[in-house]
């Protein structure tokens, strides 16, 4: 299984490696590190599928030819990135010349709870009583190769639950697994917690390298206590941050803790940097959160407009409020349509 | 109504919030921030926006289009959009950045300390259990279908139908959670054979007399029943056969079956 969790890992995190370099390169964003370059390609590439397999699904399109125009949007968006090769090698330079900065006690606390976490969680099981839905929607794609159109419980029937259909967040895992050549189930529940996890964990790292720019001593002491947050919460099921030790595998549970931080961390880029290339983060980032789940279509937009509206008020400009319209507008139209198809 | 809203609300916020000191902690974090913070725009993130969010929470209004949207059952993901991870560690940072070298270092273990002791083990016995194989799921699946051939369709225990399809997609199931609705109907004799296979099967004693011809009729071939399930009459009378048992389960299999011969159920 090692060989499997490694490859995954490869895939997905040297892809949005690269991604995130060619979209910064689009929208011009430089000097901003590698994890940040990781954490914006995972936006691009889920906004992409979303895009992607809305349609296709409505379409009745199989699986198959699902895997095929991903991978090459992945594949495209992935060659763009090593054509940045001199950006890349700029973020590798500073990294090189600043490494040591980062071997703090906070720092190394942090590696420390996150590799608990990862090892705890490698050998343990949490039942979760969903994945009877959710995890065989992506069996079910694997093995039958239609994409929502059967029952996944019994896989005897056809079924088109309207509720899901635009946050199929479970496909994106089956194309993992195919990629990968494992069921879905194994996908899920062991592999996919050593990639959520950390990236979950790469947007703390930046929320507090944003906050502490010139301290990567308080930057450590940040992401420690963010880690710890996650591993010593309430231990309700309903807390968010419970989610990510106990189904990170889960769309609900990636939105509660790796999107909606995210969305938390280009809003504080936005307050200071009032440009059309943030704004175009977060609206990317808000397209790819509905991938994960029919909430984040409503709470994406509570998030981002909640926040506009505050900061206009602070700094005395409608600019915000329109342009936080407009980044939540991929997230309106389908909160529409979601109204439409459900009511 | 409005009693019903803040009832919703209150149990939510409890179940989410409880057991801990987390939300106290939340707080004397925003307080803090609030007070100390010079920039604005860091104190509106840091300190008002999650206020924002607890208002939005208990607003009745706001509240109450929430749950018309989302259900009521899931109004406590509201609270997600509070970003705890954020505000907490960022007080913390602001109380040590105070402080310098070795004060600084013990100051950090001290708030890690309080993290630690206001909660509660999230990586613990009363979430998880070992795993005995890389599906993760309970090994009385596993040992189930491992002894079970592919592309069939089955009637199964309660106890496996959740995960069955986890470990084996090609197996087609005659219920699933579907089924659970008619839990507490009495009398299911109108709705159809698969309510009536499901209500029969539930008996600690099955009535071979009832399953096997509906089993037959819904094209079961294989059956998969609890170890300590007994049963009323003749399986071989409706044309059913033991095919094998494991710790937990005995399984039952049509003898008309085929090794390799593919079952699958579709209705259309």
């Amino acid at each position: 299984m090692r060989l499997e969790i490694l490859l995954s890992a490869g895939i997905f995190f040297g892809g949005t490696f690269f991604s995130g370099y060619a979209l910064r390169r689009l929208i011009k964003i430089k000097n901003e590190g590698f994890l940040f370059s990781i954490t914006a390609g995972t936006m691009l590439w889920w906004a992409l599928m979303e895009l992607i397999l809305v349609p296709m699904t409505m379409l009745h399109v199989s699986f198959q030819s699902f895997v095929y125009v991903y991978s090459a949007a992945a594949a495209v968006l992935t060659v763009c990135g090593i054509c940045c090769w001199k950006d890349i090698m700029e973020d590798g330079k500073m990294l090189a010349k600043e490494w040591r900065k980062y071997l703090t006690f906070g720092h190394l606390a942090a590696l420390g709870f996150i590799v608990y976490q990862l090892v705890y969680i490698h050998h343990h099981m949490y039942l979760e009583w969903d994945d009877t839905y959710y995890v065989n929607l992506a069996n079910e794609a694997v093995y039958s190769n239609q994409i929502y159109w059967v029952y996944p419980e019994t896989g005897s029937f056809p079924d088109f639950d309207k509720r899901y259909v635009l946050s199929l967040w479970p496909i994106f895992y089956a194309w993992l697994s195919k990629l990968i050549g494992v069921i879905p189930t194994i996908m899920a529940h062991t592999i996919l917690p050593w990639l959520v996890i950390p990236l979950a964990y790469m947007v703390y790292a930046l929320i507090g390298k944003k906050l502490f720019p010139e301290d990567s001593q308080l930057q450590g002491m940040f992401l420690a206590m963010a880690v710890l947050l996650h591993l010593f919460m309430s231990g309700q099921h309903t807390a968010g941050l419970t989610f990510l030790s106990i189904t990170p595998w889960v769309g609900k549970g990636v939105l509660a803790a790796v999107l909606l931080p995210m969305l938390f961390l280009l809003v504080l880029r936005v307050s200071r940097k009032n440009t059309y290339k943030e704004w175009l983060l977060l609206g990317i980032s808000g397209l790819g959160g509905c991938l994960l789940s029919s909430m984040g279509i409503m709470l994406i937009p509570v998030f981002i407009g909640m926040a506009a509206v505050l900061i206009a008020v602070q700094k005395r400009t409608v600019s915000y409020v329109l342009c936080g319209l407009a980044s939540c507008l991929p997230c309106l139209v389908l909160g529409l349509y979601y109204i439409y198809l459900t009511h | 109504m409005l009693q019903e809203f803040f009832e919703t609300a209150k149990s939510d916020f409890l179940a989410t919030f409880g057991g801990a000191w987390i939300f106290p902690i939340l707080i004397i974090s925003i307080i803090w921030i609030l007070v100390k913070e010079k920039e604005w725009s860091r104190k509106i993130l840091f300190g008002i926006l999650p206020l924002a969010f607890l208002a939005l929470y208990w607003c009745p209004l706001s509240g109450q289009l929430f749950i018309k949207l989302l259900g009521e059952d899931v109004y406590w993901r509201v609270l997600w959009l509070i970003p705890l991870a954020a505000v907490i560690p960022y007080a913390g940072c602001m109380l040590l950045k105070m402080l310098t070298g070795v004060k600084r270092q013990i100051a950090f273990v001290g708030l890690m300390a309080v993290l630690v002791l206001g909660g509660k083990s999230v990586l613990s016995a009363e979430w998880f259990e070992a795993s005995t194989n890389v599906y993760k799921i309970p090994q009385y699946v596993v040992d189930v279908c491992d002894l079970l051939p592919g592309n069939i369709h089955a009637v199964m225990s309660n106890r496996l139908t959740p995960y069955v399809r986890l470990y084996d997609p090609t197996i087609t199931l005659e219920y699933a959670r579907n089924a659970l609705i008619f839990n507490g109907v009495e009398d299911v004799s109108n709705r159809g054979a698969t309510a009536n296979l499901y209500k029969a099967v539930q008996e600690s004693e099955i009535d071979v007399d009832v399953v096997g011809p509906l089993a037959r009729e819904q094209g079961c071939t294989f059956l998969v029943f609890s170890l300590n399930r007994t049963y009323k009459g003749n399986w071989e009378d409706y044309g059913y056969r033991e095919y094998g048992t494991t710790s937990e389960f005995r399984i039952f299999v049509d003898v008309n079956y085929e090794e390799g011969q593919d079952t699958r159920k579709w209705e259309e």
